[in-house]
């Protein structure tokens, strides 16, 4: 029963994110504010796997939307949104760390100032994230912020990332083993 | 798990904290740059974007396809060729002899998934099968953990289907990286291998790779393995002879516990450690609708055999055979001996028009045959010997035969 009830609240999601992509097709730019507000935190977390900077995560969220507000034309309605848009940010990602690849400690401090700098984010969530960027692999850290905090299936992850589905999801339990072993000693 | 959802939700509501609001930005930035960037594949290519590494080259294509059925492919020719593709799903390919995609079809559910809409009347022979199979990997019907696939190519009218066979073969080989290709001409199947394919469902060419099994070894049958799928199949075919199949790469057990796991179980349940034992053997095999490792060992005259799930590692089925003195059990028999030995005996005694005073060595063992389980009973009178199968769930006499003996 419980099954049931996810998978059925999984696609009514992809659903509603869907119906929000036919409107923005249309040049509804609320629909994309929708979108927006239904999707940014599990883009900005994707981001955050994969930029090196607070600075570059803001730029792949930002620049996410605007390309799939121009692009959304070649989105064919096959159920993934959550996909197709994570696949945008992981394109708009990778260019971006062409272009600069910074000091690993210098944007750790970075992290560390931006996280601090948002009231929001508890202190105990602040060590979470930070530990999660520190002590994952940057493959671990983008498939625990597709899954854990996007929701985006297993299988898709394998999609976006090029990887074979066993592979994401050994590398995601010991990610999250990982994490917790972490979390809990401290 | 419990751990685990925490973790994830803590994250879930650390990122939703963290995440700055780039809303108006994007909104303002949104009015200049609408129809300027395009940061993904052109428009109009296909439904199929982004998936495996093995796959990515084969996305290319599947654009093409989706070209062909716009620009070319007017050709009417008649039907040269049939090619199926099995994988679990199974998809059948009608071609001219210009190798032109006449028709496609789903053959089962799942064939009808993964060629979705896709249109690949009019678009050629090779360029279909790559984007077949790379929706077969797209869907995840294709992975590390299940690699193999079958072709299977029929030739009419004297059409040369060896040859277009072993194109497509190699052209699959190409493609998929670690994969086991199992190829074959169907040309001349018999009526009972197509019998057997209408009355399962499933192609010709898959019906003949389980007959080819079935005869290489006799413990299975053509209705237990129906349902496998190629990977499966071609997990038992290792190591036997398939006939005219033409056979690459290695079938994937990935999925599967391991060998090492498998005895592990056995031994562990035997009280038994691996230095106590000899004369080890362990091979993958299905039994009670399950892939299973076989294992054997021996400890002095005692004989092992235990059916371990591959997936799972829980005990199916085992034996203890101390010197004819027999235990059995596992979860695939326990509690499902409804008839019982003493009825089973009687059974085939009033069947024979005997009664035990009548008969000597009467010997009565709970076994299987092809998944299902059968007391095998054996027992003599006079001049004759006596040999009984009776179904272990119903009581039905499955076989019975009476030799003279001398």
């Amino acid at each position: 029963m419980l099954f049931m009830t996810v998978a059925t609240s999984e696609y009514s999601e992809a659903k509603v994110l869907e119906s929000l992509l036919a409107r923005i097709a249309k040049g509804d730019k609320e629909a994309l504010g929708e979108l927006y507000e239904r999707t940014h935190a599990a883009v900005f977390g994707f981001a955050m796997s994969m930029a090196s900077t607070p600075a570059d995560a803001e730029d792949v969220l930002h620049d996410t939307y605007l390309a799939v507000y121009s692009s959304v034309e070649s989105y064919t309605a096959k159920g993934k949104p959550m996909a197709w848009i994570m696949t945008i940010a992981k394109n708009l990602a990778r260019m971006r760390m062409r272009k600069a690849r910074r000091q690993l400690d210098i944007a750790d401090d970075d992290w560390g100032r931006y996280l601090a700098a948002k009231s929001e984010v508890s202190s105990d969530e602040r060590v979470l994230l930070q530990t999660a960027m520190k002590i994952l692999s940057d493959d671990e850290q983008q498939i625990v912020m597709l899954h854990a905090v996007a929701g985006v299936k297993h299988r898709e992850i394998a999609a976006i990332l090029d990887m074979p589905t066993a592979t994401v999801l050994s590398k995601y339990s010991r990610a999250i083993k990982k994490l917790r072993t972490v979390m809990e000693a401290d | 798990m419990k751990n685990d959802k925490s973790i994830e939700t803590k994250l879930r509501s650390a990122v939703s904290h963290a995440v700055p609001d780039a809303l108006d930005d994007i909104l303002s930035a949104c009015d200049h740059e609408k129809g300027k960037v395009i940061y993904m594949e052109k428009k109009r290519t296909s439904p199929l974007r982004s998936f495996a590494a093995i796959a990515a080259v084969l996305v290319l294509i599947v654009a093409g396809v989706f070209a062909m059925k716009t620009f070319g492919g007017s050709s009417a020719d008649t039907l040269a060729a049939v090619v199926s593709l099995d994988v679990n799903p199974s998809i059948e390919l009608n071609v001219d002899k210009d190798e032109n995609v006449l028709s496609a079809k789903g053959l089962n559910a799942d064939g009808k998934t993964v060629l979705g809409d896709m249109q690949l009347k009019g678009s050629k022979l090779d360029v279909a099968v790559n984007a077949i199979i790379g929706s077969m990997l797209q869907n995840g019907y294709l992975d590390d953990m299940a690699n193999s696939i079958l072709l299977s190519v029929s030739g009419v009218d004297g059409y040369n289907a060896e040859t277009l066979r072993s194109k497509l073969a190699s052209d699959v080989n190409k493609q998929l990286k670690d994969c086991a290709v199992l190829s074959q001409d169907v040309s001349g199947a018999d009526s009972e291998t197509v019998k057997l394919a209408e009355k399962y469902d499933i192609s010709v060419g898959k019906a003949a790779l389980i007959r080819q099994i079935v005869s290489a070894d006799a413990r299975h049958s053509f209705e237990e393995l129906a349902p496998l799928s190629i990977n499966e199949l071609n997990l038992l075919a290792d190591g036997k002879s398939l006939g005219t199949i033409d056979s690459t790469g290695k079938a994937s057990s990935k999925a599967y516990i391991g060998r090492d796991a498998a005895l592990e179980a056995a031994l562990k349940h035997a009280s038994l450690s691996k230095n106590d034992v000899r004369n080890i053997d362990i091979e993958l095999d299905y039994e009670y609708g399950s892939m299973v490792y076989e294992v054997e060992f021996e400890v002095g005259t005692t004989e092992y055999e235990y059916d371990i799930n591959a997936a799972t590692g829980e005990i199916v089925w085992y034996e203890k055979d101390s010197g004819g003195n027999i235990e059995q059990g596992g979860s695939a028999i326990d509690g499902k001996d409804s008839v019982g030995k003493d009825k089973a005996v009687q059974t085939a005694l009033k069947h024979a028009g005997l009664t035990s005073s009548q008969v000597t060595q009467l010997e009565a063992k709970l076994d299987r045959d092809g998944g299902k389980l059968v007391y095998e009973i054996e027992f003599r009178s006079g001049n004759y010997e006596y040999e009984y199968e009776i179904d272990a769930s119903s009581g039905s006499i499955i076989k019975s035969e009476k030799d003279l003996d001398d």
